[in-house]
């Protein structure tokens, strides 16, 4: 199966996460490459910025190098840019800068490799994907990641393709459970009260935590970030309260420090940004499901499909037909395999 | 600047913030209004030319809508690009990124340029120099695109050397296609795009179909499989290495290029600078003429000996805060000459506002700008001081007296040098007959001086000194008493009476000696307890003799 003909004439603007690295990120981008390719169409690429971290800098581990045909615009950055291996035309210097200087829009004049690290907030990655539409790009597409560190969400492209593989755990049976649960988060549902929707935006823009109760009034809560804050949460929890509002990460300590000191929480929806936010394994979820939590986002993930990497680096790998098969049961999304050429539907 | 006029002053006269409303679009036009400089004596003529330009450029603004609006698109995509014109200018190599930024700017100037020659406005600054050349260097293809890149015409051996790595290019996507061809025939599996083909341990059959191929060999094998790979022609190493080599001569040729343009740039730098200074006046020019309209402003003359003539003028800050609580400011008219200018008058009067507007507009006007006034007549000054006497300078361990004294000595020490002297209540934190006697002697040393010096002062007897100028604060004086006790009266609270009934206005005073006692009257339309303004009276009366019966 072709994973454009899922993109082409559906959707502008696609992200690619992946569940860990070496869960087959790159070997997935560089298969949308061939396939945009084959059918001739010009793609616009780049990548969400990882903070410019000094370490990704030095040892390049995060930022791949990818192959870039003749025709395809690319946003990366003036350094990126000035050590690429591909001719490129410079479109537009952008206003966004990044710790390897400004983001940069280019066309590939003569193909080569190029370096991709793009900008990190979320405005500056919808602006620069615009900007690449209207340099003539038929489809963006984002390579994104599901990582505390970035602001930049997924949720800012109309699909997400997720990548995962045999890097999660040895155990097949552990990677499929973690894959739907993935997925589940991304198709957790979004707020539908339009007024709590909005409070819940303005609280999420300014990165702060609050409480809305049942008559709609704001209470903001003082902390910085969730991690070890679930007692302060608990504490402003009383019997009014309706919903909690999480600005950054949603990790399993916090929703057992709330457990711990109220059960207030039994009546109140907690809404994180989008499902990216939350990283709580698939049983700890489940546990907390069952006693009761309401967990909602305030920005829907479109998840289109899943691309599998039977491969792990650790030396281990699954057998390919056997992954795809359980993966194809469980998934309620379009699954490929992007290391096995070959057709696995037999 | 400040030498003119210090950042302290500045800020205490409301010129800080006026210059926060001057709006500038581009970076050239902030290094122009941050670089702002005072026009002295000996730059009248160039004040009154930059005054003269401003009024020709809000003359065909009002004219024409279309001028801010055009300016404003142009200028406000600047980025600044001095750093880069310096750099070329130095003989260095610029990048990609830089030429692309200077194109963009050019392309920018001359559409600038152009677009201003339209007006056809008689200043200088408004007549850029041509930008087409560069524009043609950066664009040698006449695309009028605002994109760059290392464009193939730029060198014969460019040209030469891209064609090859084009022609090699297709020549191994051709043969590495034809050689998956045949692998695909022989082994009915399709490689991959890289060329690797993986195949499961467990079909025996395959395998050994790869294993004995001479047109694959094997690069990794795993638990379950092995991972093969085309193997390419001899031919085709060759050209991959060719392909290095032509990427190689590319860069060194690119380098050449950009050699040549920086260079290109650099031979131009000095026009280039001289348009972006332009541009940055242009740009301040318009801001001026925006804070002008904004603040109705006026046009000033300037006049070749030191004096400040203000008719109607206006603190516009202060007049911006009295609009937000809804009143009005009273336009204010002063006649500054050589010499000591006393002001007298109620408390509550605007005594301070008015020494604050003076300086203010004197500024504002020695700036560059328009004054916020119906007129106003000015002679440049060499500096501006201004004591509010509640100066306090707690880091030089000075009391509000020690510090209004200690600028006190700094600014007479320059009087000779005819500035703009402004001392409100001179001596007011000292004890009243102390007091007077330094204001006496303040006012005697500072007449003869070619310095143009107004204080305010509550002190009696200040203004009978002999050769001075004396204007009183119209004040509560022709506000009917009977009005003032009804309305008081009818009133519980009595918060904005007083600014309704003080008249702010100045008027000239001659030989009086006596400074108005308005203080019991605007405590008590501040409503103040009667009881001690009774206990006050009481004691004005005892030691004057008489009871006042305001």
């Amino acid at each position: 199966m072709e994973i454009m003909d899922l993109i082409r004439h559906k959707y502008k603007t696609v992200s690619l996460v992946g569940m860990a690295k070496n869960a087959g990120k790159t070997v997935t981008l560089n298969r949308l490459l061939e396939e945009a390719a084959e059918k001739g169409i010009t793609l616009g690429l780049t990548s969400i910025g990882r903070d410019g971290e000094a370490q990704d800098i030095v040892t390049s581990t995060e930022k791949p190098m990818i192959y870039l045909l003749e025709d395809t615009i690319v946003a990366t950055t003036e350094d990126c840019l000035l050590r690429s291996d591909a001719k490129l035309e410079i479109l537009e210097v952008t206003d966004y800068p990044t710790a390897m200087g400004m983001v940069v829009i280019c066309r590939v004049k003569n193909e080569g490799y190029v370096e991709i690290a793009g900008p990190d907030t979320n405005i500056a990655v919808k602006e620069v994907a615009m900007s690449m539409l209207s340099h003539g790009a038929e489809i963006v597409l984002i390579d994104g990641a599901i990582n505390r560190k970035t602001t930049a969400s997924p949720s800012i492209t109309e699909a997400t393709i997720l990548a995962t593989g045999a890097v999660l755990s040895r155990d097949i049976d552990k990677v499929v459970e973690e894959t739907i649960h993935q997925v589940d988060l991304f198709n957790l549902k979004p707020v539908e009260d339009v007024m709590v929707l909005g409070l819940a935006e303005e609280l999420l823009e300014n990165k702060s935590y609050g409480v809305i109760d049942q008559n709609g009034n704001v209470k903001t809560i003082d902390i910085k970030t969730a991690i070890n804050s679930g007692t302060v949460i608990g504490r402003a929890l009383d019997e009014d309260s309706r919903y909690v509002i999480l600005s950054g990460s949603l990790v399993k300590k916090t929703l057992e420090d709330i457990m711990t000191i109220t059960d207030a929480y039994k009546d109140v929806t907690f809404i994180v940004r989008d499902a990216t936010k939350i990283f709580i394994g698939a049983k700890e979820w489940k546990f907390f499901e069952k006693r009761g939590f309401e967990i909602r986002v305030a920005e829907k993930i479109n998840a289109l499909v899943a691309t599998l990497n039977p491969y792990a680096p650790q030396g281990y790998q699954f057998n390919p037909r056997d992954f795809y098969k359980k993966m194809k049961q469980n998934l309620s999304l379009p699954v490929v395999d992007v290391m096995l050429e070959e057709e696995l539907d037999e | 600047m400040n030498k003119f006029i210090t950042t302290e002053i500045q800020e205490e006269i409301g010129l800080k913030q006026v210059l926060q409303k001057l709006p500038v679009q581009s970076p050239y036009g902030k290094d122009a209004k941050e670089n702002i400089k005072p026009y002295l004596m000996e730059d009248l003529e160039a004040l009154k030319g930059i005054l003269t330009d401003l009024r020709v450029f809000l003359k065909t603004m009002e004219q024409d809508s279309q001028l801010t609006r055009g300016l404003k698109r142009i200028l406000g995509e600047l980025k600044d690009i001095k750093g880069s014109i310096y750099r070329a200018k130095a003989g260095e190599i610029l990048s990609e990124v830089e030429f692309f930024e200077i194109k963009k700017q050019m392309i920018a100037m001359e559409k600038l340029r152009k677009f201003i020659l339209n007006y056809k406005m008689q200043i200088a600054y408004f007549k850029l120099a041509p930008m087409k050349e560069i524009v043609k260097v950066l664009d040698p293809e006449e695309t009028g695109m605002e994109t760059f890149y290392i464009y193939d015409v730029y060198s014969e051996v460019l040209i030469d050397i891209r064609k090859q790595k084009r022609q090699t290019e297709n020549i191994i996507h051709q043969k590495n296609k034809i050689l998956k061809e045949e692998v695909y025939k022989k082994t009915g599996v399709k490689p991959k795009l890289n060329g690797e083909i993986i195949v499961l341990k467990e079909d025996q059959q395959l395998l050994e179909k790869f294993v004995d191929y001479d047109k694959v060999y094997q690069t990794a094998e795993n638990f379950r499989s092995f991972i093969f790979k085309v193997k390419p022609s001899e031919d085709l190493k060759t050209m991959k290495a060719q392909i290095e080599d032509l990427k190689q001569l590319e860069e060194e040729e690119e380098f050449k290029i950009r050699k040549r343009l920086s260079k290109t740039i650099g031979n131009h730098a000095e026009a280039i600078l001289n348009n972006i200074d332009f541009i940055g006046k242009i740009d301040f020019t318009m801001g001026k003429a925006i804070l002008a309209l904004q603040t109705k402003a006026v046009e000033p003359q300037i006049v070749d000996y030191p004096k400040v003539a203000i008719k109607g003028g206006r603190h516009v800050v202060v007049e911006e805060k009295l609009k937000c609580q809804g009143s009005d400011y009273t336009p204010i008219d002063v006649n500054l000459d050589r010499g000591v200018t006393l002001i007298t008058g109620a408390n509550m009067g605007g005594k301070t506002i008015t020494l604050k507007m003076m300086a203010l507009l004197t500024a504002m006007t020695q700036l560059g700008l328009y004054p916020p006034a119906e007129e106003v007549i000015l002679g440049p000054v060499a500096f501006i001081y201004f004591s509010s006497g509640d100066q306090q300078s707690a880091e030089n361990g000075l009391s509000t007296f020690g510090a209004e004294i200690q600028g006190l000595k700094e600014v007479i020490e320059r009087a000779e040098d005819t500035g703009l002297i402004l001392i409100d209540e001179l001596a007011r934190g000292t004890n009243p007959i102390e007091g007077y006697g330094i204001s006496k002697g303040v006012i005697q040393y500072l007449k003869k001086k070619p310095s143009l010096t107004v204080i305010t002062t509550h002190f009696d007897g200040l203004g009978a000194i002999e050769a001075i100028h004396h204007l009183q604060v119209v004040g509560l004086k022709n506000v009917s008493l009977e009005i003032l006790r009804k309305e008081l009266e009818d009133k519980r609270n009595h918060k904005g009476l007083l600014e309704k009934h003080m008249d702010y206005r100045l008027e000239e005073k001659r030989g009086e000696a006596t400074a108005p006692k308005d203080a019991i009257m605007v405590a008590k339309l501040m409503g103040l307890t009667e009881e001690i303004l009774t206990e006050a009276k009481k004691a004005i009366g005892e030691r004057e003799g008489k009871v006042d019966d305001k």
